[in-house]
């Protein structure tokens, strides 16, 4: 079942139609790929202007701005990668009814696409905090760890979810909701520690804590723990082989009931 | 030679919606979109799949190239096996020619290397040399087949697939496609065409198979399966309103006006008698005539009845046509009766065009085309009146 991320064959499908991704995402747009620097730039402004200064963050977590930056830029990738990759069987619908090609393709490129994004969105993250004069340490390597354990996670119930609405055109009306939701009780722009300690395992439940837990730890306090990735990996590890199994499980009936 | 393409008892079926009574029920029923169907296709055979629409034929081509899973019975492909089914497949209106050269070229399966050493072949026979950078919304649908005709035709798998791709290209490049694809069959290539141009097919194809209702009901050369083709089309294709060939403008004249009830055949002095039995309900001046084309639809002769015209005053009217039968020298012909209703037109205008052989007049042929699209047919199995 798996095999098909051996071959050398698929990996120039996900190139060509990443690529297609990016190149539709931005043309004819003035500015083009420099779009991308945008929504990180903003969030730049609210996590220190409007969080940091105005509701005063910064008077309990110390580094508030790189704090809640780190936050935005986990969910930022999450919801990305829910919100588009759960969409794009739909919207790749010709292409799946006329033509022979893993159809893993299709969202593993769109999660793909976002990776661009990050990767704006770390730079950011290190001028920020060149510029904030925290000291650098061996452990931030693992903040790439931690962007593979955010893409893990978000394209595996992605996956599902694109799956599901493959059927039921309801899922995709009802994500913007959840995902709005799901916003509020994710720590973003607060601490775990604030919740109280009865409904701390409701936040963990929630994938994505966790992951902006790790970016924390190795972007902003370089805490040199490496067990700390435990959890994560598990959780990951666990939605991605259930998330790709029931994807290739209905694979074949895609192009019919779409 | 042996079977590169074995399908043994292969049937579809599909889940259609025959009812919506309210929001959560739904009545269904099965389709069979392929019923038990079993057939072989050898190496360097040229097959076109021909059939009404819905008849099964793109399903058919779907589960070949594994887009549909059977629902049972077995495929069996041998050589490897790539295609189009439809023009502009996974173009993006917003790309350039060029990207969706290399998108479509992935989509079917091509190697990015592959596709970036034919991109300039592509385009040279796709001709389109000066928009390879525009944006694909300027192009025609013209160009848009041209272009996916292209890329597919291009690709070096042993049977290629091909399903109404070229139904926008003009006359000259749908010439040229089909040179192309026959050259490419001389050579060893497998070919599986779905069309319903029948003047590329006939002379391209040497083996055709005529879908009906998801069963097989011909399968053999094309004077062998068109005729049956024609046959099932006859109930179709009625006579609808012909319009007045001058003035582009409708004559006071309907289906429902004057009938063709029936038409005899027999043989006689080396002439073929056609008799047009007429049903008509209103009295008027008509003028009939036949035409006669061979299967690719290339037309043979016309006739008409010359001077007289023939004034309908009766509810059936019998007219008796003569052709020689040397017009007949190929086993199959269809015959193309039309009528004109000369009433509310002045007789000079119409008569001439009749008396003289069609393709000495390049002027009188447009407009003789015009006539082609509103008129129907019949097929007639000429070899059965001879023997």
């Amino acid at each position: 079942m798996f095999k098909i991320f051996l071959k050398k064959d698929f990996w120039e499908y996900v190139w060509v139609f990443t690529w297609r991704e990016l190149k539709i995402k931005y043309t004819q747009t003035y500015i083009g790929v420099f779009w991308m620097i945008f929504p990180p730039f903003m969030a730049l402004f609210i996590a220190s202007f409007f969080f940091g200064n105005l509701l005063k963050g910064s008077a309990q977590i110390s580094n508030y701005t790189l704090f809640a930056y780190c936050g935005m830029m986990g969910w930022y990738y999450f919801s990305y990668l829910i919100t588009y990759t759960s969409i794009s069987l739909i919207q790749n619908m010709d292409i799946i009814h006329k033509a022979n090609m893993p159809v893993v393709v299709i969202p593993l490129s769109r999660a793909l696409l976002g990776l661009f994004d990050v990767i704006i969105w770390l730079l950011i993250a290190i001028i920020v905090k060149i510029f904030m004069g925290i000291q650098f340490n061996i452990s931030n390597i693992f903040i790439l760890i931690a962007i593979l354990l955010n893409f893990i996670t978000g394209f595996s119930i992605g996956i599902w979810l694109a799956i599901l609405s493959v059927r039921w055109r309801d899922i995709y009306q009802v994500i913007p909701y959840i995902i709005g939701l799901t916003m509020l009780i994710t720590p973003i722009f607060y601490h775990v520690n604030m919740v109280p300690s009865s409904l701390k395992v409701f936040v963990y439940l929630n994938p994505v804590a966790g992951v902006i837990e790790i970016y924390r730890k190795h972007l902003v306090y370089s805490v040199e723990n490496i067990y700390s990735f435990v959890p994560g990996f598990l959780m990951a590890a666990f939605l991605l082989v259930i998330g790709l199994w029931y994807f290739f499980k209905h694979e074949k009936q895609i192009a019919e009931t779409l | 030679m042996e079977n590169i393409i074995t399908v043994a008892n292969l049937t579809k079926y599909f889940k259609k919606r025959i009812e919506q009574r309210h929001f959560f029920s739904n009545k269904y029923e099965y389709v069979n979109a392929l019923d038990n169907i079993s057939f072989y296709v050898k190496e360097a055979e040229s097959l076109a799949i021909i059939g009404k629409n819905g008849s099964g034929k793109s399903t058919l081509l779907k589960i070949l190239l594994g887009v549909y899973k059977p629902t049972s019975g077995e495929i069996k492909i041998s050589k490897t096996i790539n295609g189009i089914l439809d023009s502009g497949l996974g173009f993006h209106k917003d790309l350039t020619g060029y990207d969706n050269i290399l998108i479509l070229g992935k989509i079917i399966g091509l190697s990015v290397k592959e596709i970036k050493q034919k991109i300039d072949e592509i385009v040279e026979f796709a001709e389109l040399q000066h928009y390879i950078y525009t944006p694909l919304k300027h192009y025609s649908n013209g160009m848009i087949s041209r272009l996916s005709f292209s890329i597919v035709s291009l690709s070096q798998a042993e049977i290629l697939i091909f399903d109404e791709v070229l139904a926008f290209g003009d006359i000259h490049f749908q010439q040229k496609a089909y040179q192309y694809l026959k050259k490419l069959n001389i050579n060893g290539r497998t070919l599986l065409i779905v069309s319903h141009y029948m003047m590329g097919l006939v002379p391209l194809c040497n083996r055709f198979i005529l879908l009906d209702k998801g069963k097989i009901t011909a399968d053999g050369p094309s004077y062998e399966v068109l005729p049956k083709y024609y046959d099932s089309l006859v109930n179709v294709l009625q006579f609808a309103q012909v319009k007045d060939i001058h003035n582009n403008k409708k004559v006071n004249f309907s289906l429902a006006d004057l009938v063709i009830e029936e038409i005899k055949l027999s043989l006689c002095n080396n002439y073929i008698i056609i008799e047009l039995k007429i049903l008509t309900h209103r009295a008027n001046e008509y003028d009939i005539g036949i035409v006669i084309r061979d299967l690719s639809e290339q037309n043979i002769t016309t006739i008409s009845m010359k001077k007289n015209n023939i004034n309908v005053t009766d509810t059936i009217k019998s007219i008796v046509f003569q052709v020689p039968l040397e017009f007949f020298n190929i086993k199959h012909v269809l015959l193309y009766p039309y009528i004109f209703c000369l009433k509310s037109l002045e007789y000079k205008i119409f008569h001439e065009p009749f008396v003289i052989p069609l393709h000495n007049h390049d002027e009188e042929k447009n407009s003789w085309q015009r006539i082609f699209d509103n008129i129907g047919f019949v097929n007639i199995p000429v070899q059965i009146i001879v023997s």
